[in-house]
């Protein structure tokens, strides 16, 4: 029952939609009651044998009325349950909006963008078949059974008592089905695993495998892991069948004990005809509601199920925002002791550097030396271990979310552009900017002359441009934002580096009118970057191993030579298809 | 129920045994029958409870038999079905063209074999059960009721005439909607894509409010969208039940009416009091059976979509191909209705470098694709050594061909076995060898388990460069003689690209290459330069031809010269 609060917690006007529709459903069971109570009164007047046709009129005339209202109130008692459901369904598609807006930056980047995109459409969809149909009809069937059972009751107990006699021997075969076929249905779901693991590798994989040559035998891989997953579900599915069949005729039966007890009353005296023929009519209205709840029994594991693997993301913790809230004119930024775990390892250790403003601090150092993370950290995709990271002397966390993301850029190659037009995807750096702003920017990021060539100039929608909009200019763009935005630190990570991308040159003069007069921090893969920075950290397994200028470097850092000389080579390279020198 | 094919006998057995099963499950009615009439009568002893729960009790036990006999014809199936199905489509996959295995259309068809399937696997067979004991209820009722009363009859058959006709009308409503569901489930998807793809930005320019916004109307609009859809049903719903309402009104007014006319017995009216509530119940269940099968029904369209995809064609034959030069001879393509390349001449001779370079989107990135029957030319033709590369058959052209492109597929397998996947009776030294050349050995002989470390799609023990190399030994040793390489590939890790760079160079060794090039130092020794741009081959000529003629090609040259990769200047202000 917890899962039901957890999950129903996320709908908009939750408490007016359930009420609702537990109110208008349950009218309909017991409208759903009535029509048999009048055929009970009929069958009185029959037996009396009365020939005056008005009370059989008037008997019908309420069967249909109460026919009619209980459909009315059993679809209007879903429509409000599926306004529930979907609210909650949108409920929890717009937690998770929320959620990573106060999430750290680092923990979304390791969820990964398609991984984000299956919670929030596919993993919430796959809730929506039990949300809006399987718990609405299941306590629509239960409300059902509650409702007949009162009347059979009402009518003679005894019956009612033997009529509910199926339900523990169904269950007791369900129960002895579920117990002899747990190892079985252990066995399924495994080979089911290995079945989606070897479908998904074999298409995945396609490609190379038909570069390979390799059809032939991947393709009997596939066939062998889907035979296997036939087998086992048979194997289980058969081990099932007697048990299904048996309960699959027992839990509707109801009249199997009612009929001869019944009978036996009637004999004894201690029954009325009509109220035996009542007797019987509810007992086959409940039987197949009987076999309805055993759909609905798996619906809370379900539940539970789907629910689980949506909340692995609600449970993420949330980034704390400080108190601070101006941004910054001009910045130094000073990392004090600062060591950095991620999962258990550590990533960074005692790591103390000061960059100011107007000079450029590089960072360098082999792949998993962690340049990278001294970056984040200091965007606060992630918190430090322990330590500090200040800004003019206060610590980051010192600082509201708004007030750091103001003052920090982030730029990497990664150039993301919203589908709105190019002025909207400028302004989003600086909403008041006038146009003329906007576009005197655009000039220096040497993105104005080809947004004045597109066909709606600045109007002009990213998605539209498509494919017109080379990386190199979504580049640009992406650099006069952050320009408008002029925020006194910037981050330069090259990492996701393509050198596809034409026009570097103007790359290169765009980003160096970014940087003017700031404080720049350059995580650096390629070492002809940053040869000119003020100061250089070579990292070394999280820690900093030499600082200093490029020439003080070279002449002092034996890890800086080795980085350099590996770096020349790179540039220097060339393919040949023949040996050199024969 | 679309592909089930030829296990339409199944079927059948199964319907009948539907049948018996319905005319069975009527025992307890006529049993009821004959208490009420002896009751009524008089006649009911002691002895009649014995006798009917011995009835009662029999028909039970046959029916377990049946239903079990039933559910094993009809599961059974159903899982042989969808193993057939699956293995099908497996089969149809091999010999779908390169070009359908993109990113997008990868978790496409996962997600029909993986999802939509297993839901038909699970919920078709149980909505089969339903609508065939629906059926075979309701026929052997209207039986039973002509039996007794042709008038009462004729109700009951009214009633399943209208019942048919509005439900028709409910799966209009329903077809009708689905395709504008559909719609908003893409715009859905492509507002959260924006969404999450675009999060850092959103945060680092403070636009949480806007772009919050904007992601929770899309969310409403899906969830009003789905509210309406629910609600466009709820009146043919309404409907489709109330015409069961009023089947059970008028017959029990019939049957009441006929009794006291002495028109029917009276244990025959009581009777049908109670029959007529259990007759329409199965048939009532089709409405909620609606919403599984519009789901069925979607991936059904999905999956029948994937089965009709266009296969490449083969020829069998394999042809005499004799030496590995590649020829492209007057080659024009188009790709839907753009022209993409136009006239494209060239030879790559065997064991030459041809170097492609121009602007992105020009079109080296096709002619690249071409050579593997990505698609198809649409005039001209290319050629390996002299023949069509349409007379052959795609693993006969494939085998004579290595690509190395940045997007690296591993298998969830060990590295060794991955590497072997170049040449499957490899052994260990050879493949040792390989790595070795490919600058992955050491990094492999560092790890855990070395060769023997699974290295799947989720195993970040390898960084990118490191798969990078792992394909690149993949493919020295299945040695093709012609190589296509993107030399972009070696960027895929900065910190690492001279290791690439030194496996891609043992890789194409001895080779025709054909290479999409990015560096002038690699560009100045290839044996020819295409300049590639507008569709056109607009510069050919080695590097010192090239720059000799002051075209394109020396422009470019001087751009790249200046440019070589971000370059941090100084910053101060006013020097």
């Amino acid at each position: 029952m917890e899962i039901f609060k957890k999950v129903y917690s996320f709908a908009e006007q939750r408490g007016k939609y359930m009420g609702r529709a537990i109110l208008l459903l349950s009218l309909g069971a017991v409208f759903g009651v009535v029509p048999y109570y009048e055929v009970y009164r009929i069958i009185l007047q029959l037996i009396s044998h009365s020939t005056e046709p008005g009370p059989y009129i008037g008997g019908a005339a309420i069967i249909l009325v109460s026919l009619l209202l209980k459909n009315l109130a059993t679809e209007y008692g879903l429509k409000a349950s599926h306004h529930l459901a979907y609210n909650t369904l949108a409920g929890m598609r717009k937690h998770a909006a929320d959620k990573l807006l106060k999430m750290p930056m680092g923990n979304i980047q390791q969820y990964g963008s398609g991984e984000l995109k299956k919670i929030f459409v596919e993993n919430i969809e796959a809730m929506e078949l039990v949300l809006a149909h399987g718990i609405p009809e299941g306590i629509g069937n239960i409300l059902g059974i509650i409702v007949t059972l009162l009347a059979m009751f009402f009518v003679d107990w005894r019956l009612a008592l033997l009529s509910l006699a199926v339900l523990p021997i169904g269950m007791l075969v369900i129960g002895i089905m579920g117990r002899n076929s747990s190892k079985k249905l252990a066995h399924y779901y495994q080979s089911s695993q290995n079945m989606n693991n070897s479908i998904v590798e074999y298409i995945r994989g396609m490609k190379v495998i038909k570069v390979f040559v390799r059809g032939d035998t991947s393709f009997a891989q596939y066939r062998k892991a889907i035979r296997e997953y036939k087998e086992f579900s048979l194997d289980w599915y058969k081990s099932c069948w007697k048990y299904m069949a048996v309960y699959g005729v027992i839990l509707p039966a109801t009249w199997l004990f009612v009929l001869p007890f019944g009978m036996l009353f009637y004999l004894e005296g201690s029954l009325g005809f009509a109220a035996l023929v009542l007797s019987l009519l509810f007992a086959l209205a409940v039987g197949p509601m009987f076999m309805k709840l055993v759909v609905f029994i798996p619906i809370l594991p379900t539940l539970t199920e789907k629910y689980k693997r949506i909340e692995v993301l609600y449970d993420q913790p949330d980034m704390k925002s400080g108190h601070i809230d101006e941004k910054l004119e001009y910045c130094t930024v000073a990392f004090e002791n600062v060591t950095f775990a991620y999962q258990e390892k550590e990533v960074l250790r005692n790591i103390n550097f000061v960059a100011r403003e107007g000079q450029v601090t590089a960072l360098v150092g082999e792949s998993g030396a962690g340049k990278s993370t001294v970056g984040r950290l200091l965007a606060r995709f992630w918190d430090v271990k322990s330590g500090s990271i200040k800004l003019n002397g206060i610590d980051i966390r010192e600082y509201s979310f708004d007030a750091l993301m103001d003052s920090v850029s982030y730029v990497t190659q990664d150039s993301f552009l919203f589908d709105t037009t190019i002025m909207e995807n400028l302004r989003h750096g600086n909403p008041k900017a006038t146009e003329e702003e906007v576009i005197a920017i655009a000039k220096k990021a040497r993105c104005h002359d080809f947004i004045a060539g597109l066909p709606s100039g600045y109007q002009t929608k990213v998605g539209e441009a498509g494919d017109r909009l080379s990386g190199g200019q979504r580049q640009r763009i992406t650099i006069a934002r952050a320009m408008l935005k002029n925020s006194p630190i910037v981050i330069l990570d090259e990492a996701t580096s393509s050198t596809d991308t034409e026009n570097e040159d103007l790359i290169q003069e765009a980003l160096n009118e970014l940087l003017l007069g700031k404080t720049v921090l350059v995580i650096a893969h390629r070492l002809s970057t940053i040869a000119h920075a003020d100061s250089i950290l070579v990292l070394k397994h999280g820690e900093i191993a030499a600082m200093g200028t490029h020439a003080e470097l070279l002449a002092a850092s034996k890890d800086y030579q080795h980085m350099w000389k590996r770096y020349e080579a790179t540039a220097d390279w060339k393919y040949q298809t023949q040996e050199i020198g024969g | 129920m679309r592909f089930s094919g030829e296990y339409a006998a199944r079927l059948k057995v199964s319907f009948v045994l539907s049948f018996i099963d319905g005319i069975l499950s009527s025992v307890p009615i006529v049993l009821i029958w004959q208490v009420i009439d002896r009751a009524l009568k008089g006649t009911l002893v002691h002895k009649d409870v014995f006798l009917f729960s011995i009835l009662l009790i029999l028909s039970l036990l046959i029916r377990m038999v049946l239903r079990y006999w039933f559910v094993s014809l009809e599961s059974g199936t159903g899982y042989e079905l969808c193993e057939r199905e699956r293995i099908a489509l497996g089969d149809k996959l091999r010999r779908l063209p390169m070009r359908f295995f993109s990113e997008g259309n990868l978790g496409h068809v996962t997600s029909v074999i993986t999802v939509d399937l297993p839901f038909i696997e699970e919920m078709g067979m149980d909505a089969l059960d339903k609508v065939i004991g629906g059926f075979a209820t309701s026929l052997i009722g209207v039986a039973m009721l002509f039996m007794v009363d042709w008038r009462l009859a004729l109700i009951s058959v009214a009633v399943f005439v209208a019942a048919i006709l509005l439900l028709k009308a409910l799966e209009r409503v329903s077809k009708k909607q689905s395709p504008i569901r559909q719609r908003q489930q893409a715009e859905l998807v492509s507002a959260i894509l924006e969404y999450v793809q675009g999060i850092s930005v959103i945060k680092s320019f403070h636009m949480s409010g806007e772009r919050a916004n904007r992601i929770k109307a899309a969310i409403d609009s899906t969830k009003d969208h789905s509210i309406d859809f629910e609600v466009s049903l709820l009146k043919p719903t309404l409907s489709f039940k109330l015409c069961f309402a009023f089947g059970i009104t008028l017959t029990i007014l019939a049957a009441s009416l006929l009794a006291i006319g002495g028109n029917l017995n009276l244990s025959f009216a009581i009777a049908m009091f109670i029959f007529v509530f259990t007759i329409y119940t199965p048939a009532a269940g089709f409405a909620s059976l609606s919403s599984q099968l519009r789901i069925m029904e979607a991936g059904l369209d999905r999956y029948e979509a994937l089965d009709n995809l266009e296969e490449m064609e083969e020829s069998a034959q394999k042809a005499p191909v004799t030496d590995n030069d590649i020829t492209f001879q007057n080659v024009s393509f188009s790709y839907e209705d753009e022209n993409i390349l136009e006239r494209i001449s060239f030879i790559a001779k065997e064991g030459s470098v041809t170097a492609l370079v121009g602007p992105s989107g020009g079109g080296k990135t096709t002619i690249a694709n071409l050579i593997m029957r990505f698609w198809d030319v649409g005039e001209g033709s290319i050629s390996i050594g002299g023949v069509d590369i349409r007379q052959m058959n795609s693993g006969d052209l494939l085998s004579r061909i290595s690509a190395v492109f940045q997007d690296v597929h591993l298998f969830n397998d060990t590295i060794e076995n991955n590497i072997r996947f170049g040449k499957p009776d490899a052994t260990k030294e050879e493949i040792v060898e390989a790595s070795k050349k490919a600058k992955c050995h050491d990094f492999i002989m560092s790890l855990p388990e070395g060769y023997d470390t699974i290295a799947g799609e989720n195993g970040s023990l390898l960084s990118g460069g490191e798969r990078q190399r792992i394909s690149i030994a993949r493919a020295i040793l299945k040695d093709a003689p012609v190589i296509i390489l993107d030399e972009a590939t070696a960027s895929v890790d900065p910190d690492n690209e001279i290791d690439i760079q030194h496996a891609i160079g043992a890789l194409i060794q001895d080779k025709t290459l054909i290479m999409i090039a990015h560096r002038l130092s690699t560009i100045q020794y290839a044996d020819q330069i295409l300049v590639v741009e507008n569709k056109h081959i607009s510069e050919r000529g080695t590097h010192s031809e090239l720059l000799g003629r002051q075209g394109r090609y020396a422009s470019l040259w001087e751009k790249r010269q200046k440019a070589g990769g971000w370059q941090i200047k100084s910053i101060k202000p006013f020097c």
